[in-house]
């Protein structure tokens, strides 16, 4: 038999080669050094490979891999709630608003947009310097912030998004009641009785 | 159903303990995949997180018929070609179709010089290993890695990768032969 080829030889590594080809093969390789140290050598090779070491890897890997998931998972959760809760903060607001100034809802959009073009100027400048204080606390705060977002993130993986709405659906209902109840204990009496 | 199917089945229905066990048994193989396809340890578990966060978000696209590691391992090839994109390294596509000689070991007499992989200790040898890795085509490194680091079949291989066992086989060896040619030229 004349040296094989490479293919065969790393067929014959991988056990592949039929029982005949094998031992022409194996007869070649007792009579030629050459062969026998070049199958040799890829054996070594493979068996080195085959026995690379792992990579180190932290004991907590896992376990952030799952608060990874908890956070991707959180940011459509926090829009959602985000929205929810600020159409929540904007009625009891306006709810108060109604209470307070003792206006239907229309009125009262009459009477802020008055008052807004009245004192646009000094809103605006009340409105650039609240958000320059806002931005530096925000700053200040930024990583008390973060951790914060991170322990919402790890309560509301925990309440399942069922829970979640019925929390929300609960805020609203009660910020309604309260709205009513206040609207009815400040209304005028009615004086034509 | 074995115990991978059974776990993301779990994790469909919301246990997610299931899918923690799922990332704590493939952590190790994905990690020695892909530090061995970039090159860095950090980066190689930065990528992994990313791989699992993919891999739970795509979750519903799995089909069990196939085995969970081929469609995982996929995820994670796929992230590693868009990486060498990114960094705008060669990325020669192993799908696109070679030319038949590139896939063929040419027929060659064996060296007649003594090779020095047989006088190298065993664990200088894997370090040289690990290192001359880098110099490989990441086409033929990848298949190099899953076949002897994450110890595939060849047939899982060609199912990742849809190509025909034989072409892959050939390119494993391809991979070899142009390793073992490093290795005798550094030393």
């Amino acid at each position: 038999m004349n040296c094989f080829s490479l293919t065969q030889a790393y067929r014959y590594l991988e056990g592949e080669l039929t029982p005949p080809e094998r031992q022409e093969l194996e007869s070649h390789l007792a009579s030629c050094r050459m062969c026998r140290e070049a199958v040799e050598a890829r054996r070594r090779l493979t068996e080195a490979a085959s026995t690379l070491p792992d990579l180190e890897i932290p004991a907590d890997f896992s376990a952030r891999v799952m608060a990874r998931i908890a956070g991707s998972q959180f940011s459509l959760r926090a829009l959602l709630i985000s929205l929810a809760a600020g159409c929540s903060a904007i009625l009891v607001a306006l709810g108060l608003a109604m209470v307070v100034t003792r206006q239907s809802l229309p009125g009262l959009f009459v009477g802020l947009n008055q008052y807004v073009l009245r004192n646009l100027k000094t809103l605006s400048l009340t409105f650039i310097k609240f958000f320059k204080v806002f931005l530096l606390i925000f700053k200040i705060f930024s990583n008390l912030i973060e951790e914060l977002i991170g322990g919402l993130s790890v309560l509301t993986s925990l309440i399942s998004p069922q829970t979640q709405i019925l929390l929300i659906t609960l805020t609203l209902f009660l910020s309604v009641t309260l709205f009513m109840m206040l609207k009815r204990k400040f209304s005028p009496r009615d004086t034509h009785e | 159903m074995d115990d991978d199917k059974f776990l993301v089945k779990q994790t469909l229905d919301g246990d997610k303990k299931a899918f923690e066990m799922i990332v704590q048994k493939y952590q190790r193989p994905v990690v020695n995949y892909i530090g061995r396809m970039v090159g860095e340890r950090e980066l190689a578990l930065d990528f992994t997180q990313e791989v699992f966060v993919k891999a739970y978000s795509s979750l519903g696209s799995y089909r069990l018929q196939y085995k969970f590691s081929t469609w995982l391992f996929k995820i994670a090839s796929n992230y590693v070609i868009d990486h060498w994109r990114k960094k705008k390294l060669p990325t020669v596509s192993i799908d696109q179709n070679p030319n038949e000689a590139e896939d063929c070991l040419p027929i060659q007499i064996p060296d007649d010089k003594p090779s020095v992989i047989k006088k190298l200790e065993l664990q200088e040898l894997r370090s040289r290993i690990d290192r001359a890795l880098a110099r490989l085509p990441g086409s033929l490194r990848e298949l190099f890695v899953w076949r002897h680091v994450n110890g595939l079949s060849y047939e899982e291989m060609a199912e990742i990768k849809g190509l025909p066992v034989g072409t892959v086989k050939n390119r494993v060896f391809q991979a070899k032969e142009l390793l073992r040619r490093l290795l005798e030229s550094e030393a």
